[in-house]
């Protein structure tokens, strides 16, 4: 995993997003291992302790789970892939359209830049 | 488990080691030119200055004393060694150590080129002797004397390097506050000596005996050194010694 | 009992809880030289598990707090606990320095070096050591006056964490010396860092690329205590890299 950080955002919520991506592009498919936190911590070379906190958020929203011994793993739920695809496109559309009726656009406007710019 | 202290100590010989060598080549060196003055200049001369270098190495020995730990400061590796969790005085007494062997050793150089340089003119001289003195009577002199010779030598080195340590207790005229202490220091041992040496009266002199010819006829005759100024002085430099090591310790910063 | 140590406490607040996380304590100390004045008077906590950035300019007593920690500096006033003592033998035991100049033998090899420090140390870890001077690429049989400034800072880095010391104390591990030395630094101290078990004190005027590396930072000016915070919740609160706050506080 390679990740260009944005210094100005906590570190530990952008390894939770790459980890999340990947399971949206299919990259990395339900129940598939991980790589333990010490592994990533060097690959990304970022303290331990931010990988850590990060793992544990995952754990505690039911994005990965970690078995004794055996390592950690993106959780073996058929619909994780779904809920996490939803979830970011959720996520991407909000913040697009936010920023749109920020610029000052309405809705319809919207819709036509929209499909304008996919036709091109 | 390797030993603490021999490791310093170990340390302090091997960045002695250049040095070493210099002296040893020198001393050599001085006794191989007297060597080439035989039947130029009479062997007796030839050997009393074989042993020159014994008078000069006291000098070495207070330069070294005073040396050695400001080497320490001066190459930062003073960090190093005071970061270590060592009681004061391994360090302390390991460098006093090194310059006292380094004297003892300079000292074996001398009688092992002698042995070497000048065999025809010490045999001649022992020849020469009276029948009575033997060789043995010879050495156990010789390591008397010497012994005597060491002792004033390795106070020195003591006062020297608590001098030196104490001097780094200020930021500003540390070779004034190191002068000072060192001179206070001879003056605190000699008022100490002085007034305690009679509290050692119990110790046993050490005798020497010594043969004496006069006229043709040879005599024994024994003399005898107090210990109890000894004993006193040494009190006191083992006080000194441990008071700089408490402040290597407890006081000194890098 | 276990909620109270899971909410990880901040030490910087100014509660002085003793407990087995507090680690170090700095307790209003205060340093001056001959005319010039280090530290004026700082307090912080630090806990078990944590690696703390110290940060700020040259001359603002990053050093000298250092040194004061490891022992080689007595405070001009105030003091400083390691799990309840101040610094002498027995903490010198515990903690593991790497000061910012050279301070080893240049006549010893790297070999004799480690065999060197090691004989004084009951938390040598010889196989990380091994382990360390191997990744670094530091040939055992060189001596240490011919080896780069990179060279020596790896070297001084491995002594330092070829330790299992509780508390570690890294001067400006990353000043001055060339790319490739600096990320294998950084490498190993991520490698060699156990986690919940050490607390790193890492000293650096450069933050930029050490950032990453920090939980905590804490900002140094003119020796007192300019702003402290958890790393991520500034990046959370400030919207902003820890480097650009550091350059915004030392305008």
């Amino acid at each position: 995993m390679k990740v260009d950080f944005d210094a100005s955002k906590p570190i530990y919520q952008q390894v939770i997003d790459e980890i999340r991506k990947a399971v949206a592009r299919g990259a990395l498919k339900p129940g598939e291992k991980i790589p333990s936190q010490r592994e990533l911590a060097q690959s990304l070379q970022v303290n331990p302790n931010t990988i850590q906190r990060a793992y544990r958020e995952m754990e505690q929203s039911n994005l990965v789970e970690t078995l004794r011994g055996q390592g950690t793993f993106i959780k073996d739920n058929p619909s994780l892939f779904l809920e996490i695809r939803r979830d970011m496109v959720e996520e991407a559309l909000k913040g697009f359209i936010n920023e749109m009726h920020s610029l000052g656009f309405d809705d319809n406007e919207i819709l036509k830049l929209i499909e304008e710019k996919l036709q091109k | 488990m390797k030993s603490k202290f021999w490791t310093l100590y170990k340390k302090e010989l091997v960045s002695a080691r250049v040095f070493l060598l210099i002296f040893t080549g020198a001393i050599l060196l001085w006794q191989l030119f007297l060597a080439s003055k035989r039947n130029i200049w009479p062997s007796e001369a030839l050997v009393a200055l074989s042993w020159l270098p014994l008078a000069v190495l006291p000098l070495w020995v207070m330069w070294n004393a005073f040396n050695s730990f400001r080497h320490e400061w001066n190459g930062n590796t003073i960090y190093l060694l005071l970061s270590l969790p060592l009681q004061g005085w391994k360090i302390s007494l390991a460098k006093l150590l090194t310059v006292l062997s380094e004297f003892t050793f300079y000292t074996f150089i001398i009688i092992c080129g002698n042995l070497l340089f000048f065999k025809p003119e010490l045999s001649l001289i022992i020849k020469e002797l009276p029948i009575e003195i033997t060789l043995s009577n010879i050495i156990s002199l010789g390591v008397k004397v010497y012994a005597l010779y060491w002792f004033p030598i390795a106070t020195l080195g003591v006062l020297i390097q608590f001098a030196s340590l104490a001097g780094r207790l200020v930021e500003r005229f540390q070779g004034l506050l190191s002068a000072w202490v060192f001179f206070l220091s001879l003056w605190l041992v000699s008022r100490w000596t002085m007034l305690t040496s009679g509290a050692f009266k119990w110790v046993p002199d050490l005798s020497f005996t010594v043969l004496t010819t006069q006229n043709g006829i040879s005599a024994q005759q024994t003399l005898s050194v107090d210990t109890a100024p000894i004993i006193a002085t040494l009190v006191m430099v083992v006080i000194i010694f441990i008071t700089g090591s408490w402040l290597v310790e407890h006081e000194l910063e890098v | 009992m276990r909620k109270e140590e899971e909410r990880r406490p901040k030490g910087y607040d100014g509660v002085n809880t003793m407990n087995d996380s507090n680690l170090l304590q700095v307790i209003d100390v205060k340093k001056s030289f001959f005319r010039a004045k280090a530290l004026a008077g700082l307090s912080f906590n630090l806990e078990k598990g944590v690696i703390l950035g110290l940060l700020g300019p040259n001359g603002s007593g990053k050093s000298s707090l250092l040194k004061i920690i490891s022992g080689l500096y007595r405070p001009s006033d105030g003091k400083v606990l390691i799990q309840g003592e101040v610094p002498s033998r027995k903490t010198k035991a515990k903690v593991a320095y790497l000061p910012e100049i050279d301070y080893l033998y240049p006549w010893m090899s790297v070999r004799q070096t480690l065999d060197f420090v090691s004989t004084f140390y009951d938390d040598w870890n010889e196989n990380k050591a091994l382990e360390l001077l191997k990744f670094m690429n530091l040939d055992p049989e060189v001596t240490v006056g011919k080896l780069s400034k990179g060279m020596r800072a790896r070297l001084k880095l491995a002594l330092t964490m070829g330790r299992d010391s509780s508390l570690i104390l890294l001067d400006e591990p990353f000043s001055g010396i060339d790319p490739p030395s600096r990320a294998r630094i950084m490498e190993s101290i991520i490698a060699q860092y156990s986690t919940g078990e050490q607390s790193i004190i890492l000293s650096t005027h450069e933050v930029g690329e050490s950032e990453k590396l920090f939980d905590r930072v804490l900002f140094l000016e003119n020796g007192r205590l300019k702003l402290m915070g958890e790393a991520e919740e500034l990046r959370q609160e400030m919207g902003k890299s820890i480097n650009d706050i550091f350059k915004e506080v030392y305008q």
